[in-house]
């Protein structure tokens, strides 16, 4: 097909892009499948309830429900615009692309941040729902760019939230990003629900995830981070709690297609009553990157006999001269450490809540302390 | 049925054949299994697997109505089953399954003899040491050579103890009382597409009895029980390990072992009852034009142990991953495994540990190396089911990359319920340490010889796990490839 | 008003038996040692006084100041008076020394009284002072990554911060510097009161030099061989555990 030239006339070049983009958004939509047990990054996922749930509440509902506050500076904080579907347009999903397609649908809410100096003061992004959320995170950090971004999710009821993350990072930038996910039920019956899809590119830049969610009855987390440049590092943390019948599903890529660059992943969940927690990241070095420092833990301590715990740290090198491990380890709680505590005179609940928060504690720890290495050195 | 034909390795028409034959490359490990030696099979069902395939089988080989009923019904899950090509690795889809010849069986001796095998497959065999009478029958000529006579003494030591040892044939015919309860059990027909395939088109593999409290102290090997169908593509064995018993199984060879069948999808299930003790040794190292897709599971009852120790050397698709049930409280687990993937070869394999019991106990030891573009994979699951207390998993994944271009993979899943048990995983990547080499090279090896020695101390651990003469062949045909990969 | 343990049996859980009859009676204010070859049931006796979960008591009993012990769980005998200070401290990642003892003291209070933070603090740093400790330790995670005498110093801390009624002292010596013995027996000492007794259990005449007990016991086989004066201490010093090997083969 030939395609006409429209070099002159801005207007008409723009409105064949929309009309292009239209196309392959409608194309994708059609072609990509909704998740079912065949689909291995849906493993342990539950795909036929929760996949299924997720397509037919954003088929159906198309009232884009949520408030959005945010406390920036001013100069930082763009309004979503039309052009910006583009880069929507190329995230990337772990085995979600028709949910990643429905919503690229229902696009234009949410926060854009273009970062060009050093900020001293976190940024606080709070996005908040009862119904039908959608909302897209836009973080473009320009060069030797710094700030500690903080984005708040409060779902409420039976509320369900679709959150989309596109962090671009250029040379010498510094980003930080806390994700805090919370629900919050008012009766038994409230199922407030929640995914996040995080696509995180790289270059000479640093770049590190907190994940941390509360309080949902179901939660899934897609966390694609890319190396594009050498002198870059990407990491990753989360630290949760999960207790009654609540499941977390977190998938992760570390995906190194340029050498000379570490990454580095620590996932940590403490696992109660009949919840279950999930773990599925993937380390990739692309042939040719050379000299790459990878690394990926998940931890997990359960503490009931109905705990699950399902974990699946994949590796998959195809370069040379790469330092990479990963590890898997999942045990119950230690009885020396909460004897010591008991012994103390701790109420074994106390005991219980400490020795279990202790346990996540270094996840958040390296993240701060890696935060303020970071920002220690930028400014 | 009894024509004799000349097709060649990897190719389907005789013209083929006689364009490889007068062709023939100077051989190499890396250009292993492109020459052939001229077939004569008494039986031969032909290409594609349907109903009158396996009407052929069953009465090449006599079998019972039962049998016959329980292939056909196999038949028909492996045609509804799918492919695992959401999850296996890409070359699976070169599998074409009509290009096939399901059974193949020489009525009489093969006709070969050593004279007939070419010079460069004989020159690799002495290379490696292997000693002459095994050289004949791994280059598929006249098997019958004092074998037989060692066969027979043996035979006869273990029919004093009561020990069972026949082919599948007549595991299933003679002794169908102590067979046919656990055939198919461990693995169920339904499994996966290949299981449904092996149980359709099985033959050959060695059917097993150890009687109660009987301990073995010499391990049986497979090629003591050399017939026409010892090397069956679609083997089957059942091994089964009354109260008490012990024994070590042990198959294949680290030489290159040549084979006109492009398929080989074998079926090998262990029963290890109380306080029993299975050892099972597979030495792989089928020539690169082969797809290896292999299933081994084992169930360990009460205080039982079973060992798998696998290397995998050859093929070009390797899909390998024993499996123990730890049915039985108390029940041990153990998975020893070297791969070992140079160009061409995608090795596959892993391991799976399933505890089904209280106070079950595993351990898993992968090492993999990957040469030139070979790509090395280990893939496992570790599950503790609920209601499981005190059981304990611990793995360890290492590979080793040799060149650039090398790739290594791990695709571990696992899965444990409730707050009573442990499991442990630890993966790591690595590089052959350019100082070591420096060092070595300083004091006068070759760079070849240098990495041979490393690449020995990477899997010695491992090596030391297989009987004598394995681990020895194993280290010579280690220095050989590293010789041909860097030297 | 006394520790009384009469004709008390225990065993590692399924397992063999390791006390066998064990009789001792510590009454308040006073400081007992307990020695005896290795695998007599030193540590055995700490850890069922404390409700080890590996351990269970098959026969006899267990008062303090007249309360049935072993109807306790571990944290209400704490919260009761007893303390141990461990022989081999546990590690507890994660969790800042200063939140530890905040929740042990806070588990002492009524329901709803808040700990004093302020005043907290001021003592935990003067007892930290008092031996010796980096004011840092704070802030660092239970023992992690502490040395060997390290660990002991945290242990006294504890008990000087918990103010327990029967301290027991399990190889505490072990470990320590000659420098460190000294301070933290000067920090025993002057916990030593009318309302507060002490066990000490060593192998060493050291400790007792420093810390000097009332009354001596020898632990042998899971039962008390011998109770004496202080001479004792430096009868065994010299001749070592033969004869009571002798006399109790």
């Amino acid at each position: 097909m030939d395609t006409p030239a429209f070099n002159d006339a801005d207007e008409l070049s723009g409105k064949l892009r929309l009309a292009l983009e239209q196309a392959e958004a409608e194309a994708r939509l059609r072609e990509a499948e909704t998740p079912d047990r065949l689909n291995e990054d849906w493993r342990f996922g539950r795909p036929h309830i929760y996949a299924k749930a997720l397509v037919s509440a954003l088929e159906s509902d198309t009232d884009n429900a949520g408030r959005i506050t945010i406390q920036a500076p001013a100069a930082c904080v763009e309004p979503m615009a039309d052009d910006m579907r583009d880069g929507e347009m190329r995230l990337r999903s772990i085995g979600s692309d028709k949910i990643l397609a429905l919503h690229l649908k229902r696009f234009g809410k949410g926060i854009c941040l273009c970062i060009d100096t050093v900020l001293a003061d976190p940024i606080i992004i709070t996005y908040e729902t009862e119904g039908v959320f959608t909302p897209s995170t836009i973080i473009l950090a320009a060069e030797g760019a710094a700030a500690r971004i903080i984005e708040r999710h409060i779902v409420r009821g039976s509320g369900l939230l679709v959150a989309t993350r596109d962090i671009k990072a250029m040379a010498g930038a510094d980003i930080s990003l806390e994700l805090e996910v919370s629900g919050e039920s008012t009766s038994g019956s409230d199922q407030p629900r929640a995914m996040n899809i995080t696509n995180i590119a790289a270059m000479d830049a640093q770049v590190r995830q907190l994940t941390r969610y509360s309080g949902l009855d179901w939660a899934r987390e897609e966390t694609v981070a890319e190396i594009l440049h050498e002198n870059t590092t990407i990491e990753l943390f989360s630290a949760n709690r999960l207790h009654g019948t609540q499941i977390l599903d977190q998938h992760t890529r570390q995906i190194h297609s340029w050498g000379k660059s570490t990454s580095n992943l620590l996932y940590k969940n403490v696992v109660d009553g009949s919840a279950t927690a999930t773990f599925a990241g993937n380390i990739y070095v692309a042939p040719g990157a050379h000299e790459t420092d990878a690394y990926q833990a998940n931890r997990n301590m359960l503490l009931s006999e109905d705990a699950t715990i399902n974990s699946l740290p994949g590796l998959e090198i195809l370069a040379d001269k790469v330092r990479c491990s990963h590890g898997s380890a999942s045990a119950p709680m230690d009885e020396e450490q909460l004897f010591y505590l008991l012994s103390r005179g701790i109420p074994r609940h106390d005991a219980q809540m400490l020795v279990a928060d202790g346990f996540l504690a270094d996840a958040v720890t390296q993240f701060r302390g890696s935060e303020s290495d970071g920002n220690n050195t930028k400014i | 049925m009894d024509s004799p034909a000349t097709p060649s390795i990897g190719s389907t028409s005789p013209a083929d054949a006689a364009a490889a034959q007068a062709d023939l490359t100077p051989f190499t490990l890396d250009t292993r299994g492109e020459f052939s030696f001229p077939e004569n099979h008494k039986y031969d069902a032909g290409y594609g697997l349907t109903e009158q395939t396996i009407d052929y089988i069953c009465d090449a080989k006599g079998e019972p109505d039962w049998v016959r009923r329980f292939r056909k019904d196999a038949l028909k899950k492996f045609r509804e089953m799918p492919m695992p090509t959401h999850w296996a690795p890409e070359s699976i889809r070169g599998v074409d399954f009509d290009k096939i010849r399901y059974y193949l069986a020489h009525g009489t001796p093969p006709r070969q003899s050593w004279d007939e095998v070419p010079d460069d497959v004989k020159r690799t065999f002495e290379r490696l040491g292997v000693p002459e009478q095994e050289r004949a029958f791994l280059a598929g000529v006249d098997a019958q050579y004092d074998s037989e006579t060692a066969y027979n003494n043996m035979q006869e030591e273990l029919r004093k103890k009561g020990v069972i040892f026949v082919n599948s044939t007549e595991g299933l015919r003679d002794y169908e009382h102590i067979f046919r309860p656990w055939f198919g059990k461990v693995i169920p027909v339904g499994d996966n597409k290949f299981s449904a395939l092996n149980h359709a088109a099985f033959s050959g593999g060695s059917f097993i009895y150890v009687p109660k409290g009987v301990k073995l102290a010499q391990p049986l090997q497979a090629y003591f029980r050399i017939n026409s169908e010892s090397m069956g593509q679609f083997e089957r064995t059942l091994i089964i390990a009354d109260e008490g018993a012990e024994l070590m199984y042990m198959e294949g060879c680290t030489a290159p072992k040549y084979d006109s069948a492009t398929l080989h999808s074998g079926v090998v299930e262990l029963v290890a009852l109380k306080g029993a003790k299975i050892q099972y040794v597979t030495v792989q190292n089928w020539a690169t034009n082969v797809y290896n897709l292999v299933i081994q599971r084992g169930l360990a009852m009460e205080d039982a142990e079973i060992r798998w120790i696998d290397c995998n050397l050859g093929s070009g698709l390797t899909m390998k991953y024993p499996a123990v049930v730890l049915q039985g409280r108390r029940a041990r687990g153990e998975v020893v495994s070297i791969s070992l993937a140079h160009s061409g070869q995608d090795q596959d394999t892993g391991a799976r540990m399933i505890h089904a019991a209280p106070e079950t106990t595993s351990n898993i030891i992968a090492k993999s190396i990957s040469i030139g573009e070979g790509r090395a994979s280990y893939r496992g699951e570790v599950k503790v089911l609920k209601g499981m207390k005190g059981c304990r998993n611990n793995t360890e994944c290492d590979a080793l990359l040799i060149n650039a271009t090398s790739r290594t993979d791990t695709y571990p899943a696992i899965t444990v319920n409730g707050n009573a048990s442990a499991v442990q995983h630890e993966a790591s990547v690595s590089q052959v340490d350019e100082e070591q080499l420096f060092y070595m090279q300083q004091r006068g090896l070759t760079r070849a010889q240098a990495m041979s020695l490393a690449v020995n101390g990477f899997i010695n651990d491992l090596v030391q796990e297989f009987p004598m003469e394995y681990s020895v062949e194993l280290r010579r045909l280690i220095d050989l490839e590293m010789e041909d990969s860097i030297g | 008003m006394s520790l009384i343990i009469k004709d008390l049996y225990a065993r590692v859980k399924d397992g063999a038996e390791i006390l066998k009859g064990v009789n001792l009676n510590i009454p308040k204010g006073e400081v007992h040692a307990i020695m005896g070859p290795n695998g007599s049931g030193k540590s055995t006796l700490s850890k069922v006084l404390c409700g080890h979960p590996d351990y269970e008591v098959t026969g006899g009993s267990a008062e303090m100041d007249g309360q049935d012990l072993f109807s306790l769980s571990v944290d209400e005998r704490s919260r009761a008076g007893l303390f141990l200070a461990f022989q081999y401290p546990v590690e507890v990642p994660g969790v800042s020394n200063a939140n530890f003892m905040r929740a042990a003291l806070q588990a002492r209070l009524p329901k709803e009284e808040e700990l004093d933070a302020v005043a907290f603090y001021k003592n935990l740093r003067a007892r930290m002072k008092q031996l010796g400790m980096d004011p840092k330790f704070t802030a660092r995670a239970v023992n992690e990554g502490f040395s060997g005498g390290e660990k002991k110093r945290n242990d006294v801390l504890q008990m000087m911060m918990l103010d327990p009624t029967y301290a027991i002292l399990d190889e505490t010596d072990s470990g320590l510097d000659v420098d460190a013995l000294r301070i933290v027996s000067e920090g025993v000492n002057a916990m030593r009161a009318p309302y507060r007794s002490f066990l000490v259990i060593t192998h060493y005449k050291r400790l007792l030099d420093y810390i000097r007990p009332d009354v001596v016991h020898v632990l042998y086989n899971g039962r008390i061989v011998k109770t004496a004066g202080y001479d004792l201490v430096d009868y065994i010093e010299e001749h070592g555990f033969d004869f009571v090997k002798e006399e109790h083969p």
